[in-house]
């Protein structure tokens, strides 16, 4: 009696969480109809979803083979196997239901967020969605930190030759040099450290945009996808978790910090100014005999490479908005691909990604 | 409760009748690795010898009539059909693996063009024709070439800047034929700075090119040794009773080795093109005769991630990095050097950086994730997370 009594609960319980199942079905089938208006990324435009089709198909192939064990469960009378299969559909709902989020959040990343962002900021960012907007805020940076080296460049080489020069006389035997411009070495030290630096941030800047050029062709294609196919197998459940947290990290929050830690570094005020372009030493003559003329020379140059404005501006623009925030974007991008990945039970160490910084 | 375990053997004998055609199918196949027939050999050697000692302890149990010999037999019999289930099964993705080919991603995932290595890789391979592992292995030469070619670029950007900064020259001012007085400039001295930055790309070059070879001669092990040691072992072990949880991280190491790792390569060959789609093509300056090979890991459809500049054209005028030698005789002959701007230097690098160290990096925290869950799901829990520190 007390048996047949745990039999009637326990089946009673089987029908309550195929009821939940089927309700869950039923209610995502019914929010996918959504997929067909949203816009495909990549393109910006509203599509025939050619990507969101992989995405049913990543669902539908797991389903059916859900479906087929299922049968096989009752054909051979395994109720074992049964509870597992519904676990496991359980997941696959889960999956789905993980899907219309990450595209539910991508529309309104690229419907609201860059209009927020430009009224906060006071600036105009491109219409055409975060992707767009961030890649051309990057194009603007490795624009300008371009600007820098090439001008660090340029006085380099002009340093570099105004201070090597010398002079040299022998008369009756005895020789003389006069090193008269070599003062000017002092500044190539300094000079070097600075493009030393302006070199990582182009780096960066050119690493961010590769980044963001991938993640636009192909996360929301290949990436995430294949990350939601693997997510509907439990041996490859975390795998699968691993690679929709990437994808949608770098095609989603990546703009969307790159954009937000640019455009609100200052809020509403003005940035600073561009920097202006590092002045190029005159002529130095290395025949000068007076050394207070030489000193004033070296003194006033080194004056101008070491103005307040200069230096200020330059720091601001390679460490503060292009190094500083760079690293900021990459860590903020890597702390949610941590922790979307462990929500949807993937426990994966990102910290290999980070040495990119 | 007997007819309920007779439908369950029922089910499992049938699965393990639909599965086994499959690893015939296997062997006459087998990616073209003669190895291939050696390993399923061993496999079914081990399988063979297993089910001959339970069979051999179950007729001892029955003469001796020991209860617990019969249960042990019974339990590894059981436990020795799981290990054939999960061999065949692992059979049945390697026979997949070795008949999908790589031009089939393009079409399953709806893409818009394939790999350009790919697309005009030597007949019979062309159009996509090559297996997962082929595939893998072409990704990883052209990528361990392009790399390279940067290296050689880089070397002669250096060798460049050595000579134009330690040239000098002596410029008579007109008394200098009674007292040899002169001026000594060097014109290029403030290439220092360049030369300095210039060694540091070199160096990071360097470590993008190790990386990629770390990769190929991985793969290679993992082609070799790891398929004709590791997975009879692995089976092996599975199948040996107190040694089946150890068996079992074995075989999860090997599925995500064998199976994942060179599927990850053939996306990162898909991908890789997509790099440079929205931030336009970058000029590697050829410098070694090779025509850049390797650039087309970049490329697929319209998109040409790698413009190769020639040495007799700008703007990479200059040589070949064996023609340095002897080009500092005049200040003609230093400007002829041409070496390469610092940002184009710097776009390539970071490319091929983000391409050798950046999406390995991602290759090994999906393989480890999934070694992980598949060795937990087999037995033991072996943690893979290390194999990513190589990179």
């Amino acid at each position: 009696m007390i048996i047949m009594g745990k039999n009637k609960k326990a089946r009673k319980n089987g029908a309550g969480l195929l009821r939940v199942l089927l309700f869950a079905f039923m209610a995502l089938c019914f929010v996918a109809g959504f997929l067909a208006a949203a816009k495909d990324p990549g393109t910006g435009s509203t599509s025939t979803s050619s990507n969101y089709t992989y995405f049913g198909l990543a669902l539908a192939i797991p389903i059916a083979i859900v479906a087929i064990a299922y049968m096989g469960s009752y054909a051979f009378n395994v109720p074992s196997l049964r509870a597992v299969l519904q676990d496991e559909l359980l997941q696959i709902l889960a999956t789905g239901a993980v899907a219309l989020t990450l595209i539910g959040t991508q529309a309104v990343v690229d419907q609201y967020l860059v209009d927020v962002l430009s009224a906060a900021s006071g600036a105009t960012l491109p219409p055409a969605g975060a992707m767009a907007a961030a890649q051309s805020t990057l194009v603007g940076l490795r624009n300008g930190a371009t600007g820098v080296i090439s001008n660090f460049e340029e006085v380099s080489i002009q340093l570099g030759q105004e201070a090597s020069k010398g002079v040299f006389c022998n008369f009756m035997g005895v020789g003389f040099s006069l090193s008269n411009c070599s003062p000017f070495n002092a500044y190539r030290g300094s000079l070097t450290a600075a493009a030393f630096t302006t070199t990582v941030a182009l780096s960066d800047t050119y690493a961010q945009e590769y980044i963001l050029s991938l993640a636009r062709n192909f996360a929301f294609s290949l990436i995430i996808p294949l990350g939601l196919f693997l997510r509907c197998f439990r041996a490859s459940r975390a795998a699968g978790g691993a690679l929709i947290a990437i994808g949608f990290g770098f095609y989603t929050v990546y703009p969307a910090v790159i954009l937000a830690t640019d455009s609100l570094l200052h809020g509403e005020g003005a940035p600073p100014a561009t920097a202006p372009a590092l002045p190029l030493m005159g002529t130095c003559d290395p025949m000068e005999a007076k050394v207070s003329k030489s000193l004033s020379e070296f003194t006033d140059y080194g004056g101008q490479l070491t103005q307040y404005v200069q230096a200020k501006n330059l720091a601001y623009f390679v460490l503060v908005r292009v190094l500083f925030l760079s690293v900021l974007n990459l860590i903020i991008t890597l702390a949610f691909i941590r922790s979307f990945a462990h929500m949807i039970g993937s426990d994966i160490d990102v910290s290999a990604l980070a040495r990119i910084s | 409760m007997d007819a309920s375990k007779n439908r369950i053997a029922l089910f499992a004998l049938l699965s393990l009748a639909c599965v086994s055609p499959l690893v015939s199918a296997v062997t006459s196949f087998a990616c073209s690795e003669t190895e291939f027939n050696d390993t399923i050999m061993l496999c079914g050697i081990a399988t063979l010898s297993m089910f001959l000692l339970i069979a051999l302890t179950y007729m001892f149990g029955e003469t001796m009539q020991s209860p617990r010999m019969l249960t042990w037999a019974k339990t590894e019999a059981v436990q020795a059909f799981a290990s054939l289930v999960i061999a065949s099964v692992i059979l049945f993705a390697l026979f997949t693996m070795c008949n999908f080919q790589v031009g089939e991603v393009q079409s399953v995932f709806g893409l818009g063009a394939m790999p350009k290595i790919y697309q005009d890789a030597p007949s019979p391979y062309d159009g996509g024709k090559d297996t997962i592992y082929n595939g893998a292995m072409r990704y990883t030469e052209n990528l361990a070439a392009i790399a390279l070619a940067n290296v050689n670029s880089l070397r002669y950007d250096l060798g460049a800047y050595e000579i134009r900064t330690s040239y000098n020259t002596f410029e008579c001012s007109g008394i200098c034929i009674f007292s040899l007085a002169s001026t000594s400039v060097s014109y290029f001295g403030g290439e220092s700075m360049n030369l300095a930055i210039t060694n540091n790309l070199l160096g990071i070059a360097t470590v993008a090119y190790l990386s990629t070879i770390f990769q190929f001669f991985t793969l290679s092990y993992i082609y070799n040794g790891l398929f004709l040691i590791f997975l009879p072992l692995a089976i092996v072990m599975r199948s040996i009773p107190f040694m089946r949880h150890f068996g079992g991280a074995l075989i999860a190491i090997f599925v995500a080795l064998y199976l994942l790792y060179p599927l990850m390569l053939v996306a990162d060959a898909y991908i890789a093109p997509g790099l440079t789609a929205h931030s336009g093509s970058v000029t590697l300056c050829e410098r070694d005769a090779r025509a850049c090979a390797g650039k087309d890991v970049f490329s697929s459809g319209t998109i040409t991630g790698i413009t190769c500049g020639l040495a007799t054209q700008d703007p990479c005028l200059g040589f070949n990095e064996w023609e340095i030698e002897g080009r500092g005789t005049g200040r003609a002959s230093m400007v002829s050097l041409h070496p390469n701007t610092l940002g184009r230097a710097i776009g390539i690098n970071v490319l091929i950086f983000i391409a050798a160290i950046f999406l390995p990096a991602i290759n090994f925290i999906v393989i480890a994730a999934f070694g992980r869950e598949l060795s937990r799901f087999l037995g033991e829990e072996a943690d893979l997370s290390r194999l990513g520190q190589m990179v």
